[in-house]
């Protein structure tokens, strides 16, 4: 079923000029237009570790280095590692002559075998949160030098407040001092003494902190060890570059050095249109949801067309509308779309000018005002226009001229036994209706038979509601969306 | 030479050989051990011989192309759908699921085949050793813990499987 929707011959063109399927892209309401995954921004929603579901809020996570606390993958095949239980015969605590069975806990791999008593780890008592974290040597030397950085890059960054500061005053205090006797400050200025704190700089000089320069040794820790001349190797005892990298703090050569790994988070992402900002997938906050918030998908709202007959005589196109709302849909040629768009393009030139005279410039312009002013939508359809010129075809639809109309999707038109509304189509063009499906005809017109890969396209009209005006009483006026459609006939 | 599909298999006392099992040609299996249904073991030229506490599970094919004796040892336990046709098996020994274990290698004691592993090296394996991964990365490792014993699961399996299966009965 997959096959059927994810079809890479029916592609349309996205706003930034790449051609992708339907089931590939959004659809932002606000700006009307089709957005695949390369032109919107990708924003980290939270993290959350894919083993036990746990929510961690970003902060967080910085401090626990991305890592989950509770579970830990395998050093060896980087697979999950099971908690296994044994039991043990200690002395109980009243009686110390007596033996009472105890649990402890050991960590082992289900896909590798391997467990933490290879490690030399000992089994734990408690099931969770209690094996030993790799401890770096070098943390704290790391940390004195990171906190020294630190202290430097305030330091600068004070220097230049006061500089800044400085020049700011100086000018003012040259105008006013003389004239209104702002004499406290002149005076200060032109001794040469520092400000005083009673004009908002209270801040002392930040200290630097001081850190001990490095020494260099000629011989260091980890020297080779002689022996490897000498004794034959054992590869199963020595671990593998995979292994000893992703362990970069300790990176251990010996295979009983390896440890379990704390398991990374994954991160749950939303994605937001670049252009007007709005967020066209945002999941739910309970990472064992497939749910969304928010989901703006192409294929909601956008009709698909799909190739329902592929013969060269009788070519056929299947358009369907999955939205809420029955569009009417013309099929354009290029022609037709480039005339159509050069006129709306003056069109909107010339009321652009009248937006001018109220002196609104587009960066302050948001969210809705700025995607239904007449420039971006000037700008939207040059730029549609140059990408949709910019594919190659090499043969033709002959496209139906008038407009069809596609009811809405309804999920209760299955069960009716009633026959459909009486629409007037043009028998020609509209060869089966149901629902809200529509089978149209479009004769093939092929430019350059050597070619085996046939191309052809059209543009795609249909109406869309703008997002945000919807109330009550009003039902919001469809406005016009042009796409471009390519499709990819194979060999006919 | 004798018509080797005529020979019956000698079955010691205590083992569960399950009817609809495959067996054919000189086959000895030893006490406990279970062999479940659908499982083959085809002797074709040589024997073979099974020693005690193994379990064989569904769909294994335990082979034997070559005319010498093919011997497996105790405490092995054969995943389903494995394929075996080593010359020479030991003590402990457990083989995952869909594996397949050529006829160059053998295995000494206390070995792990991995699932869908295909182990054809030309070599006794090393004891404790373990092979892992899938298709062209299977990769191989020494383990220091030892598979743990079989005995709880071949009590259970002798007590209920009779009570679904028909059993063969056993033949000194």
């Amino acid at each position: 079923m997959t096959h059927l929707f994810k079809s890479e011959k029916v592609q349309y063109l996205c706003t930034c000029g790449s051609l992708k399927p339907l089931c590939r892209t959004f659809f932002c309401r606000h700006c009307l237009a089709l957005k695949c995954g390369d032109c919107v921004f990708h924003e980290v929603d939270i993290l959350y570790c894919s083993n036990c579901l746990e929510n961690v809020p970003p902060g967080e996570a910085r401090v626990k280095k991305n890592q989950c606390s509770e579970c830990f993958e395998c050093p060896v095949c980087d697979q999950l590692l099971l908690t296994r239980a044994t039991n043990i015969q200690v002395p109980s605590t009243e009686d110390p002559s007596k033996l009472v069975p105890k649990k402890m806990f050991y960590l082992v791999c289900g896909f590798c075998r391997w467990t933490t008593r290879e490690a030399g780890l000992p089994d734990q008592p408690s099931a969770t949160g209690s094996w030993p974290d790799s401890d770096n040597a070098n943390s704290a030397r790391v940390a004195a030098l990171l906190e020294h950085y630190r202290s430097l890059a305030q330091l600068d960054k004070f220097e230049k407040e006061q500089k800044r500061q400085l020049k700011r005053r100086s000018n003012y205090l040259s105008f006013t001092a003389d004239k209104y006797s702002l004499s406290a400050l002149a005076a200060r200025k032109r001794s040469g003494l520092p400000f005083s704190g009673s004009l908002g700089m209270k801040k002392e000089t930040p200290q630097i902190y001081k850190v001990e320069s490095a020494v260099a040794f000629e011989e260091t820790d980890d020297m080779l060890d002689p022996e490897i001349f000498t004794k034959v190797l054992n590869l199963s005892f020595v671990t593998t570059i995979d292994q000893r990298i992703r362990q970069s703090e300790r990176q251990p050569v010996k295979s009983e050095d390896l440890i379990p790994i704390h398991k990374f988070l994954s991160v749950r992402r939303s994605q937001r249109c670049r252009f007007c900002e709005h967020n066209l997938s945002k999941p739910e906050y309970n990472p064992s949801s497939i749910k969304f918030k928010i989901h703006l998908g192409a294929f909601y709202h956008v009709p698909d067309v799909i190739i329902f007959r592929n013969s060269r005589d009788d070519m056929q196109l299947r358009l369907c509308n999955r939205s809420q709302y029955p569009t009417h849909v013309r099929l354009l040629s290029l022609d037709q779309f480039s005339s159509i768009a050069h006129s709306k393009i003056e069109e909107l030139e010339s009321s652009f000018g009248e937006a001018e005279k109220e002196k609104k410039s587009s960066s302050s312009m948001v969210g809705h005002e700025l995607c239904e002013s007449p420039a971006t939508q000037a700008a939207n359809f040059r730029s549609c226009l140059t990408n949709a010129l910019k594919e190659k075809v090499n043969a033709f639809f002959q496209l139906p001229s008038e407009q069809i109309l596609l009811p809405a999707r309804d999920d209760l038109a299955e069960y009716e036994l009633t026959a459909p509304q009486n629409l007037k189509d043009d028998p020609k063009a509209v060869l089966w209706r149901k629902g809200n499906k529509v089978v149209v005809s479009t004769p093939l017109t092929v430019l350059d038979d050597e070619l085996e890969e046939k191309r052809a396209g059209f543009v795609f009209e249909f109406g869309a509601v703008r997002a945000g005006f919807e109330t009550k009483e009003v039902q919001p006026q469809p406005t016009n969306v042009y796409i471009p459609v390519f499709i990819s006939l194979g060999k006919i | 030479m004798q018509d080797l599909k005529r020979l019956k298999a000698k079955i010691a006392n205590g083992a569960i050989v399950c009817c609809e099992c495959e067996l054919q040609g000189d086959i000895t299996i030893g006490s406990r051990t279970v062999i479940h249904p659908r499982a083959k073991i085809i002797a074709l030229l040589g024997p073979i011989i099974i020693g005690e506490n193994n379990i064989i599970e569904e769909q294994v094919q335990i082979i034997n192309n070559g005319e010498d004796a093919m011997v497996i040892g105790n405490n092995n336990v054969f995943e389903v759908d494995c394929r075996v046709e080593s010359k020479k098996i030991g003590d402990n020994n457990i083989v995952e699921s869909k594996a397949f274990v050529g006829r160059q290698t053998s295995l000494s004691n206390g070995c792990v085949i991995g699932a869908k592993c295909e182990v054809l090296v030309h070599e006794t394996l090393q004891e404790g050793s373990l092979f892992y991964g899938s298709g062209p990365d299977v990769k191989r490792r020494v383990q220091s813990d030892k598979p743990s014993a079989q005995g709880a699961q071949i009590e259970f399996l002798s007590k209920v499987l009779p009570n679904y299966h028909r059993i063969r009965k056993p033949l000194v």
